[in-house]
């Protein structure tokens, strides 16, 4: 009689466990700045996307593939924006599949209503539609910008564009989205 | 279209963003955001998109770090195992390839009906000898080559299928 038992899964996981499984942080680390990152993330991520499903799709690879990453990240900052974008990325790899469906758009459109509709906040349905008649690379912009407070270094790391690039892309692309705001909502008044 | 924008957008935005605005920022910060278009249009986008974020991140139901962090282990064992057994299932593809081959060239030798199936390889071959090459259709025409073709056939079939099953990702 041994001494102890193992039941089948244990002696799976222990034989899993010879197997390379290095991450780039150990797990008090990495589940200190998930927790701190999470929601931050999954808001981008159904916001550039309008798919809250993909957003819980695209969260978890985000921090998979940030956690297979082999890149020094030094610190707190460097990890975020490296994670945001992974998480970029992920979603315009995303987007490129689904742009052969024509009727994604319109698709997106119906869901934000019916989320919005649950919300009964006027203010939300405006953004949200009015972000899914923008173009991908404008939500990336100005979420970042704007809701996360990101520099234009950090979002032209994120996008892949030049920091140059991304004042005068920015102010496009808020003009725009106010131009469609005030079509959904003429009386805006901003946020007083 | 200016792409400059307004001087002071970024006292606006920084206070904004810190939950100072209106009540916690400048009084002149505020009677220019009154008087200034671009400031007020920055103003309507921020607030919308500050406040959808944070509707956003309230209404997340993102899984427990514990869970992420578990899946992540598991899921990169299973890829590391995965890895570990593909040179296995490369030879084993191999080997599935070899055997098709060696049992095409025993039945094309041994099986004479077969052998007649390839027929068409012959006809065509007749063809071709009527063209100019006589000395490479009658080669082509042995069973045993004909058996060969067959066998190389087959592998160049089932290996790619093999080779398929071998790399492919779920």
């Amino acid at each position: 009689m041994t001494p102890f038992s193992l039941t089948n899964v244990e002696h799976l996981e222990a034989a899993a466990s010879e197997l390379d499984v290095a991450f780039e942080m150990d797990e008090d680390t990495f589940r200190a700045f998930y927790d701190r990152t999470a929601r931050q993330l999954w808001a981008y991520l159904a916001r550039i996307t309008g798919d809250r499903q993909a957003a819980d799709d695209l969260l978890q690879e985000a921090y998979y593939r940030l956690l297979r990453a082999k890149v020094a990240l030094t610190d707190e900052a460097h990890r975020r924006h490296y994670l945001f974008k992974i998480a970029t990325n992920l979603a315009r790899d995303g987007y490129r599949r689904k742009a052969a469906l024509p009727e994604v758009a319109g698709a997106s459109i119906e869901t934000d209503v019916r989320d919005a509709a649950a919300d009964r906040t006027e203010a939300r349905l405006d953004v949200r539609l009015a972000f899914s008649r923008l173009k991908r690379r404008e939500r990336e912009l100005l979420w970042l910008a704007y809701a996360q407070g990101s520099s234009h270094e950090e979002i032209g790391a994120a996008l892949g564009l030049k920091t140059g690039s991304i004042k005068p892309l920015l102010f496009r692309a808020k003009h725009k989205l106010a131009a469609v705001l005030r079509g959904h909502r003429p009386e805006a008044g901003g946020h007083a | 279209m200016r792409n400059a924008g307004c001087s002071r957008e970024h006292e606006l935005l920084d206070a904004l963003q810190s939950s100072r605005w209106p009540d916690g920022s400048d009084v002149s910060l505020r009677e220019h955001v009154a008087a200034c278009a671009s400031c007020t249009e920055l103003l309507s986008v921020v607030g919308a998109l500050l406040d959808d974020r944070q509707a956003l991140m309230q209404e997340a139901t993102v899984p427990s770090s514990a869970i992420v962090w578990w899946r992540a282990q598991m899921r990169s064992r299973r890829e590391a195992a995965e890895r570990a057994v593909q040179p296995i299932s490369f030879v084993q593809g191999i080997a599935l390839a070899c055997a098709a081959g060696l049992l095409a060239t025993a039945l094309s030798i041994f099986v004479p009906t077969f052998r007649r199936s390839l027929s068409w390889i012959t006809q065509a071959l007749g063809a071709l000898s009527d063209v100019s090459l006589p000395v490479v259709a009658d080669t082509l025409a042995s069973p045993i080559v004909l058996a060969g073709i067959a066998a190389l056939g087959l592998c160049a079939l089932v290996l790619p299928v093999a080779l398929y099953f071998t790399f492919h990702e779920d």
